[in-house]
């Protein structure tokens, strides 16, 4: 997905950055006094070197651990009772995660896709789905999102995630599921 | 296919209740009661006409008009009634055919005999492709709707196909396709091929397109199928969701379902110029969806969920809506996918009865709701052009398409084995073709 892409890209660009020129080593022969050995040992230059190469490598790890945390909270369903498109105070919560990130990284995307149990019609399924995925859309929009950056559209009941009979299969169709696309800004802004 | 055997057994599960242990895909709440139709005598046609007559037999009796049984006499249509038929008592139609070889196919002769007079009513030679031409089964079942045009005045609905949603293998992910049948349920065909999700096929009043729902650019968007060029067009494409096509019977207005400002709403499109969406529904917080037109245009109705819950609705164009399921407070109602039957007096839709959905029909005027089948899950139905044959999806043990006639409650099989569902009932495909002969 576009977010490993830009990790990647990340990475790739930090490594460059991290690498240093060598300086020159110092040939000239020492003036007159004992001959003192140097212990065997990293030089100031090796140590710098590494110290930026272990930085670097911090910096590669925090940007994939944030990627990921990032993909997660985007990409956590939400969940809805039957025949009803109304926000649970879980589906809430969850939604204002997602609002917060999308104000941190003002570069991402969010496609919102409403989903039914298969109960009922397949044609009016298509549009509760839709009203599912409108009112997670609106509920962002709420929080500063702008509606450019969010795409609702509807799959009814055609991509079951749980087949079965009974309210504990039917409870984990009704959903909404969500596709982010776009980089996530770096450094992170406060507000995570 | 519905062997005849399987004719006993269906009579037998209609009338009895409670049922055994058996399931049943659903019942028939009318009883079948033989014995009220004419009874019609198809004489064979001749070893060259037998495959013709193997199709027009079986479209006279899937009619549900007439009791259609076997003659044995060998008869020259247009030679005077042999004794034995005319005296038969039991008899009240006899049709004789015979088949001969003319440029291009075959001329099938038919003769109906009136048995009560001895007198001949029809003699007609009718044009026919060769029998491994792919038009001819259906111009044999053009024939057939001739036949029954003869005898109740009104044509038959053998020469029509039913569109219909057909599910691949793969469970959650499979692709769904819109695929035809014949109205006898021969030579099933795939239409689309798309690999995507396709849904809701409605037929065009000249029957040579057909607008469909699809995913496959992602979203559901709404798609035109020249039937004749295999060529799409698209007739919507919009954010949000464009769904449940419906012409109009002038074939120039489709109406559909689409998101405008966060509801669905309908809204009707010129197909002829492709353009100048209209908006028929206008609800604030409520979806409208499924529109079906009465035959002469003016009305249609419609699924709307502003009460809460979806239920049936009809409207005059550009008037106000009136609410045709039943609503009582606090009670729990689902009801979906109207059509309006091509008479324009009845609209069948499918309601939610006894924890299941049931198909059930209403006078357009609202009176005399009657639920027609029970047991099993029943969705979808659509009128045939006749106004008294409904085709529907039944799911659950014996899954699949079936076809009822409202008048007598006799039931057959249409396609079986398959979760196909959506299914819609074309209008006459084929007109027969009369082959002019000096004297007749």
């Amino acid at each position: 997905m576009k977010l490993r892409h830009a990790a990647v890209l990340a990475l790739a660009s930090l490594a460059l950055a991290g690498c240093k020129k060598k300086q020159p080593v110092n040939n000239t022969p020492p003036t007159k006094g004992p001959v003192v050995e140097t212990p065997s040992g990293p030089t100031a230059e090796e140590l710098a070197q590494a110290e930026a190469r272990r930085r670097a490598a911090a910096r590669r790890d925090s940007i994939e651990v944030e990627t990921r945390r990032v993909s997660e909270a985007l990409e956590e369903m939400v969940f809805f009772d039957y025949d009803s498109y109304e926000l649970t105070p879980e589906a809430q919560s969850r939604l204002q995660r997602k609002a917060e990130i999308l104000r941190a990284n003002p570069s991402m995307r969010l496609r919102i896709e409403g989903h039914t149990d298969p109960r009922g019609s397949t044609e009016y399924n298509l549009a509760l789905g839709q009203k599912r995925a409108e009112v997670v859309r609106n509920f962002l929009a709420e929080y500063g999102i702008g509606v450019g950056r969010l795409d609702a559209t509807s799959l009814g009941e055609e991509r079951l995630l749980a087949e079965g009979e009974g309210e504990e299969f039917w409870a984990r169709n009704r959903r909404a599921e969500f596709r982010p696309s776009g980089e996530i800004s770096w450094p992170p802004t406060r507000g995570r | 296919m519905i062997s005849r055997l399987a004719f006993p057994v269906l009579l037998f599960l209609l009338a009895a209740a409670p049922l055994g242990a058996q399931e049943t895909v659903f019942r028939i709440r009318t009883t079948y009661v033989a014995g009220g139709e004419p009874a019609f005598v198809v004489l064979p046609f001749g070893a060259e006409g037998a495959a013709a007559r193997a199709i027009v037999r079986r479209d006279l009796d899937f009619s549900d008009q007439f009791r259609v049984r076997d003659g044995a006499a060998a008869l020259r249509p247009g030679s005077p009634l042999p004794p034995a038929l005319a005296q038969d008592s039991s008899a009240d139609w006899v049709l004789a055919g015979e088949v001969s070889p003319r440029a291009g196919g075959l001329a099938l002769r038919l003769a109906l005999y009136d048995a009560k007079y001895a007198s001949i009513k029809e003699d007609r030679t009718f044009a026919l492709p060769a029998p491994d031409d792919a038009r001819f089964r259906m111009a044999v079942h053009a024939v057939s709707d001739e036949v029954v045009r003869w005898v109740t005045g009104e044509p038959g609905i053998a020469a029509t196909r039913i569109a219909f949603v057909r599910p691949g293998r793969g469970g959650r992910n499979a692709s769904k396709e819109i695929y035809l049948v014949d109205s006898d349920g021969e030579n099933v065909q795939r239409v689309t091929s798309d690999g995507s999700i396709a849904l809701s096929p409605a037929w065009s009043p000249d029957g040579r397109r057909i607008a469909y729902t699809s995913f496959r650019e992602g979203t559901p968007a709404l798609y035109e199928r020249d039937l004749a060029s295999g060529q799409d067009r698209v007739v919507s494409r919009r954010d949000g969701i464009s769904i449940t096509p419906a012409y109009a019977p002038d074939g120039r207005t489709l109406a559909f379902a689409t998101t405008m400002e966060g509801t669905t709403e309908i809204v009707t499109y010129d197909r002829e110029r492709g353009c100048c969406m209209e908006p028929v529904t206008r609800g604030r917080r409520s979806d409208s969806l499924s529109p079906t037109f009465s035959p002469d245009g003016r009305q249609i109705a419609f699924v709307s969920n502003r009460l809460g819950e979806p239920h049936v609705y009809v409207m005059a164009l550009g008037g106000q809506p009136r609410l045709l399921s039943s609503y009582r407070y606090g009670n729990t109602g689902y009801n979906t996918s109207p059509d309006w039957s091509p008479r324009g007096d009845r609209i069948a839709f499918h309601t939610r009865s006894g924890g299941s959905h049931q198909i059930a029909v209403v006078n357009a005027a609202g009176d005399s709701l009657r639920i027609l089948t029970s047991g099993g899950w029943n969705e979808d139905p659509s009128w045939a052009p006749d106004g008294r044959h409904l085709v529907f999806a039944a799911s659950g043990a014996d899954a699949g398409l079936y076809v009822v006639d409202v008048v007598t409650g006799r039931t057959r099989t249409l396609v079986r084995g398959h979760l196909d569902g959506l299914p819609d009932w074309s209008p006459t495909l084929v007109r027969a073709s009369v082959v002019p002969t000096a004297g007749r």
